[in-house]
């Protein structure tokens, strides 16, 4: 073959017509050529279009009609098979449980009454006395102990439907009917048999060589339903509950139906009457022996309702995931599994789910059903129920779910609080599935939404625990709770919440960690109403209606006043006098320490706007009252309206037809607005024409003054010249003009090459032209061949970024800040926070946080109503943000199409290094990602991230009382780790007032604008620690990375490259900053570079610190 | 300081000022290249390396204050966004001997001077300041000089020129002036007679065409399927999936 080969080439070579067999042999060649070598290159293509099997295509279409999409099954399947549980650990289990079995049918038989037990000398009698007493009951009861009659597994994992890693297993051991007498089920009877049984049990268990550790819980944190706990040996991750019921018969379900008295004495020392309980429902009560009579049966139907269905189990697990995420099934009162697995069956029941739909199509249609069904006004039931019984059940409970015998309530301690969080929860869960995002599989199960950052407002009553409260509550309503006080107490405290919050809150939600059996810890978590929760009056009753009015002066004690409204009527109302936005939100709390410790006397802590200090700048204050930035931003935002109002009525050679703000001020994101003030000559400065300039002698400059800058927009023309000096030179001529209009006016100007400075109302207003022709121009290049071409060029980015691109961004963060106030502050609290840390407008941008924030504005599930909550809420989105895989969609008004966007991520998805590293999608940039074009840096980035994991981590810990510093630590930077420190001379330093201030500070306050004859305009945007880094950067951004906290930082942090450090052997192109080593090695040449520091700050730098850092 | 060289370049040491305590090592060497440049003549001409940022022309002037005369000294940096401010600089002498001068010496005067400084730090940026705020006079006289000299440029342009064999240049402006010369009209125009023979063609008009649309709809489905599992495997990586 080989020599075949070869001679084929010489022949095809030499000659080039031969005979025929040579063609033969040539064509042979030719066909060899296609399976050797070009194989690889042509397999992608093939494999597109290769014919289709049938699999493939129904798989295709499968997933067309099923899912979402490619993704969200992939996603889907993927999660799946992360939160299996392994296999290894479920055969450990079953093998566990064979022997179980066989330990439990080896019970003795044991008989003795509840009284002896105390005297008796029994080994299992004495540990049974040994245990905790739970249970009182009204006569002496015989103990019957034998093997149970059935040993049956049940819940989730039974089912094939809990999500792992953890495996939960739950058996159901059923007490024989010998065991009871016929009225057993009143008066704790039954409750203290099955308490002991299940100690019986569990001594016996410690005894055999099957468990590792057991202890005596609460199941579902129901404080009257004991149940061991235990962990099996030879098995991990593994938890079994073993619960012990009645067997079926023992007693009649129907005794336990919401009308029924099951308890005539009072065994729980709730003080009450016994004559009214012996005639009032127990309705909580019932709702626990029905739990144990009926489940028996329920888990044999929800066994059979699911076996095999592998599509609704993984649906179940999914919601499982999708509950735990959001924490709405922990602790008492939850949205349990129970309720979930029995919504289930009811909706299989209803034939609104079956079992040819995708696990998709299950979640899918479990949410739409929680968010169109109200239960706590209509009732449902899993079996057949007379009317009668479920309006029953209706009036005693706020959540209905009738199990399939249509006894037991399943929701029965579902808080209705809770519930309703969860209707929101499902609808945005909707939103998301519909929203078809990349990151909505992201957002619903793999993010953790931990409690404290899905309420505006978080109420920790642990302090006050256990609680006492007196309130007046009828004798009847403490029967109908028997055995459940607690929940009339934290229901009792929430209706007085909703009460005294009324219309401005939409969510109350409890949360009660219980360990066995105590509450642990007591939180609610608050969700505001937006438009209603920070208004300064609250009206009640008229006048006239003298009961209802007294009834609220009652309750509002000292707070409640008369008053007269315009409209002429007489109110009662509370009223809440403030003159600041803060002090407007601080409304909530003030109400809410009213309520709570005023009028219910508990201690408590209050998670709301802590925060709020770092917004304020304490040492420059202006002479009207203000809280945060807010108030000076609107003073800017009229007199920028006025002013160009003034603007627009110029006759001018083209007439002003637009005025685009684009400083931050004004979508209330810049932190320290430059507040209205006079300005009067001093040591530092002297006067040129209408300006103040610095002296060249001055030892300290005056506090930075920042212009506001706008964009102003002419009317169309098509005059303007053709080149670009040109263009530009006529834009000075403009500034000029106008200056000179409006200094007729009485206005001080100051016209430059490039902008117009006007002064207004004690405000530097700075102005620049936009013409779209400067753009096209700077963008020219002509090629060779005389061809005009057009390509973007830094230059041309920069100019249409500033003055077309940031204007529209602006103007549409204006939007967002007027329908969430929260959003300005929030957004200056995280830039806060970011300087802090050091990291500064180099690295990120402000207008890439304003960007970054909006994002989450944006997002129906991240909008915040505080502007704590955003920050919380962007360090969360921070520590989480893959920016190498995900874009962050900012999509003002909808803008953006969903096809839009996608295409938008796949493109960046397939180029990824050739977009920037954090891709912020706007629709005003054209696809570029404009503003984060060159920086952060993946370094900076990951930083950001580590630092706000930590951050958060800290917030947490805090929250959970176990951290005894302060959140002041949170803004605190950490200069370990740099190597070498810039200090700088305070004095030199304009934004020194900026400065977070701890404690007390010495206060200066900014003396109101007037008019004068003398003014001036200020030194504007002078900042010369700004311009010292600028040159830093400029000229050893490759040897070093600089950090600096803008507001007011005196120290400059330096960190070397790593790379700058290493020697190299000489090259001419590596000696910049180095030294010569033995004639051949180049070192950096670290001390003259520092020197060079200290020459380029001449004046400004104090000193320089060069550290040692341990590797 | 002793004298050392490297691959034919000397190494001198190099301050900003008397008080400074530590220098730069700057390279020296004539300058010496294939392609003769006017600005930088061979014979008279050095060649520094690793000159520090805040070096200017006043300072080099000062470094080489004890040589004899330069005629001129010429910037070269890294690009703008490199962060590297060291630069390559040319000195021009006046005669070659300063050059030879030059090479032998074995110690640099420091950049600023007492008679020459530079101006550096919060004194540079308070000029550089206070030469921002201008008077709006002599803004006025400036644009209006310029607007005249470029309106005068504009003038001067021949209508139309004849040359010498009796052509006249037809190009922009006459009466019917033609398409201008730019890329984005070049490619509109492509676009165009590129829409006209699409829309020339039947689409479903043989069975082969049809199959093939249907074989086109299942790649783009199986496309996005690749896509969408390049993803999940990218979040896997990333240990997307462990939900807590």
């Amino acid at each position: 073959m080989d020599s075949d080969t070869l001679n084929d080439s010489d022949d095809s070579e030499y000659s080039v017509e031969e005979t025929a067999p040579n063609k033969v042999k040539n064509k042979r060649k030719y066909e060899d050529i296609p399976t050797d070598a070009p194989k690889t290159k042509k397999k992608s293509k093939n494999e597109l279009y290769k014919p289709p099997t049938v699999e493939e295509l129904n798989n295709l279409r499968e997933t067309e009609n099923l899912f979402n999409n490619n993704l969200f099954r992939l996603q889907i399947d993927e999660l799946l098979t992360e939160i299996k549980i392994k296999t290894k650990r479920e055969s450990a289990l079953s093998k566990w449980l064979e022997n179980f079995k066989q330990c439990i049918k080896k019970l003795p038989t044991k008989e003795i009454a509840l009284l002896n037990l105390s005297n008796s000398k029994d080994k299992l009698y004495k540990y049974l006395t040994e245990q905790e007493k739970l249970f009182k009951t009204d006569q002496d009861v015989l103990l019957k102990f034998t093997k149970p009659e059935e040993i049956q597994s049940f819940g989730l994992s039974d089912n094939n439907c809990a999500p792992g890693p953890h495996l939960h297993h739950r058996i159901n051991l059923t007490m024989p009917s010998s065991c009871f007498l016929s009225k057993d089920y009143s008066n704790n009877r039954y409750l203290v048999k099955r308490y002991y049984y299940l100690l019986f049990v569990s001594y016996y268990l410690k005894q055999s060589d099957l468990v590792a550790n057991l202890k005596i819980s609460r199941y579902e944190n129901n404080h009257l339903l004991p149940v061991i706990e235990l962990t099996p040996k030879g098995t991990d991750k593994t938890t079994v509950f073993i619960l012990v019921t009645p067997v079926e018969g023992s007693f009649k379900p129907t005794r336990f139906l919401p009308e029924q008295n099951n308890c005539k004495t009072d065994l729980f020392d709730s003080d009450i009457d016994a004559n009214v309980l012996k005639n009032t429902p127990t309705i909580f009560y019932n709702s626990l022996l029905a739990h144990d009579t009926t489940l028996y049966i329920n888990n044999q139907f929800l066994k059979s309702l699911l076996e095999g269905q592998k599509n609704i189990q993984d649906g179940v697990k999914l919601l499982t995931v999708w509950l735990r995420q959001r924490e709405l099934n922990v602790g008492v009162g939850s949205f349990t599994e129970t309720i979930l697995i029995h919504l289930i069956a009811y909706l299989t029941h209803k034939k609104k789910i079956n079992k040819f739909m995708s696990s998709y199509q299950i979640i899918r249609n479990f949410w739409n059903f929680i968010t169109t069904v109200d239960l706590s006004k209509e009732p449902i039931a899993l079996g057949e129920t007379s009317e009668e019984s479920m309006k029953a059940f209706k009036q005693s409970y706020d959540i209905v779910v009738l199990d399939k015998t249509g006894c037991y309530n399943v929701a029965s301690f579902l808080s209705a609080d809770l519930y309703e969080k969860i209707k929101t929860e499902s609808r945005l869960a909707l939103k998301h599935l519909d929203d078809n995002r990349n990151n909505s599989f992201n957002n619903l199960f793999l993010t953790k939404r931990p409690f404290h950052l899905q309420y505006d407002a978080i109420i920790d009553l642990t302090e006050s625990l256990p609680l006492e409260i007196d309130h007046d509550v009828k004798s009847q309503q403490k029967c109908s709770y028997i055995g459940y006080k607690d929940l009339l107490i934290y229901k009792h405290i929430s209706d007085t919440l909703k009460r005294g919050l009324d219309k401005r809150i939409v969510h109350i939600v409890p949360r009660i960690e219980a360990k066995e059996g105590t509450a642990t810890r007591l939180l609610f978590g608050l969700n505001l109403n937006p438009d209603e929760a920070f208004s300064f009056l609250q009206k009640g009753p008229a006048l006239s209606d003298f009961e209802r009015a007294s009834e609220f002066r009652k309750f509002w004690g000292p707070l409640a006043s008369d008053r007269r409204f315009k409209d002429g009527s007489t109110n009662v109302a509370v009223y809440f006098k403030t003159n600041t936005i803060k002090a407007k939100r601080g409304i909530v709390a003030k109400v809410l320490r009213y309520l709570l410790v005023d009028k219910l006397g508990l201690r408590c802590r209050i998670h709301y706007d802590q925060f709020e200090e770092f917004l304020l700048c304490k040492r420059l204050v202006p002479s009207y009252p203000s809280g945060t930035n807010e108030e000076t931003c609107l003073k800017i935002v009229l007199a920028s309206n006025e002013l160009g109002k003034k603007l627009r009525e110029l006759s001018v050679s083209l007439k002003i037809t637009g005025v685009q703000g684009v400083s931050d001020a004004f979508a209330y994101s810049e932190i320290h607005p430059p507040i209205p003030s006079n300005f009067q000559i001093s040591s530092f400065t002297s006067i040129k024409g209408n300006n103040f300039v610095m002296k060249c002698d001055a030892d300290g400059v005056p506090r930075y003054v920042q212009p506001v800058e706008s964009v102003l927009q002419l009317e169309h023309s098509s005059k303007w010249p053709n080149d670009l000096s040109a263009v530009r030179h006529l834009k000075t001529s403009f500034y000029l003009e106008i200056s000179k209009q409006l200094e007729t006016d009485g206005l001080l100007t100051h016209p430059s090459r490039d902008y117009l400075d006007v002064f207004y109302q004690g405000i530097v207003f700075r102005y620049k032209l936009f013409v779209p022709k400067e753009i096209g121009l700077s963008k020219r290049i002509e090629t060779d061949e005389g061809l005009t071409s057009f390509k973007d060029s830094d230059e041309s980015d920069d100019l249409e970024l500033s003055l077309n691109i940031l204007p529209k961004i602006t103007g549409a963060l204006r939007g967002i800040q007027s329908m969430y106030p929260s959003y300005g502050p929030g957004t200056c609290l995280i830039k806060r926070w970011l300087r802090s840390h050091l990291i500064d407008e180099y690295h990120v941008s402000d207008i890439t946080i304003d960007l970054l924030n909006a994002s989450l504005y944006l997002d129906e599930n991240t909008a915040s109503n505080t502007p704590q909550m955003s920050f919380l809420r962007f360090l969360k989105f921070a520590s989480e943000l893959d920016w190498n895989l995900q874009i962050v969609l900012v999509n003002f008004n909808g803008d953006l199409t969903a096809e839009e966007i996608a295409k938008v991520e796949s493109e960046v998805q397939n180029n990824r290094n050739s977009y920037p590293n954090l891709f912020v999608l706007t629709p005003y940039d054209r696809y570029s990602s404009a503003f984060t074009r060159r920086r952060p840096s993946k370094e900076i980035l990951s930083r950001i991230k580590r630092l706000a994991a930590e951050s958060l981590d800290y917030f947490e810990k805090m929250l959970a009382g176990n951290s005894s510093i302060g959140i002041k630590e949170l803004f605190l930077p950490n200069f370990e780790g740099y190597n070498v420190l810039i200090h700088l001379k305070p004095s030199m330093v304009p934004r020194r007032f900026e400065r977070i201030s701890y404690g007390t500070v010495d206060r200066k306050v900014v003396d109101k604008y007037k008019l004068s004859k003398d003014d001036r305009i200020p030194i504007v945007d002078f900042d010369p620690v700004r311009d010292y880094l600028e040159a830093l950067r400029k000229y050893y951004g490759k040897y070093a990375v600089f950090f600096y906290d803008r507001y007011g930082g005196c120290t400059i942090g330096v960190l070397w490259d790593p790379k700058t450090l290493e020697t190299t052997d000489f090259k001419v192109n590596k000696i910049n900053g180095g030294k010569v080593i033995d004639g051949r090695i180049i070192a950096f040449n670290e001390d003259a570079v520092i020197e060079d520091f200290y020459v380029i700050g001449k004046d400004l730098v104090k000193s320089i610190e060069k550290r040692t850092v341990c590797k | 300081m002793t004298e050392e060289s490297v691959q034919g370049f000397k190494i001198l040491p190099l301050v900003f000022s008397q008080q400074s305590t530590s220098w730069h090592e700057i390279l020296l060497k004539e300058h010496s290249v294939r392609h003769q440049d006017e600005l930088k003549p061979l014979g008279q001409t050095l060649f520094i390396l690793n000159v520090p940022p805040y070096a200017c022309e006043t300072g080099l002037r000062n470094a080489f204050s004890n040589v004899g005369n330069i005629k001129r000294v010429i910037f070269e940096n890294a690009e703008d966004q490199s962060g590297d401010g060291f630069k390559r600089v040319f000195v021009v002498f006046n005669k070659r001997e300063y050059l030879l001068k030059a090479l032998k010496l074995t110690q640099l005067n420091p950049l600023s001077s007492d008679t020459q400084p530079i101006k550096i730090g919060v004194e540079k940026w308070i000029e550089d300041y206070n030469r921002s705020i201008c008077d709006s006079e002599q803004l006025q006289q400036e644009v209006n000089t310029y607007m005249a000299q470029y309106d005068e440029s504009k003038k001067q342009k021949p209508e139309e020129v004849v040359d010498d064999e009796g052509w006249t240049v037809v190009t922009k402006g006459g009466r019917r002036p033609g398409i201008s010369r730019k890329e984005s009209l070049a490619n509109k125009l492509n676009e165009k007679t590129q829409k006209s023979t699409k829309k020339k063609e039947l689409k479903n008009f043989y069975t082969f065409q049809i199959r093939e649309s249907k074989m086109k709809n299942i790649a783009v489905l199986r496309k996005n399927f690749e896509e969408a599992k390049k993803k999940v495997e990218l979040m896997k990586q990333a240990r997307k999936f462990k939900p807590y």
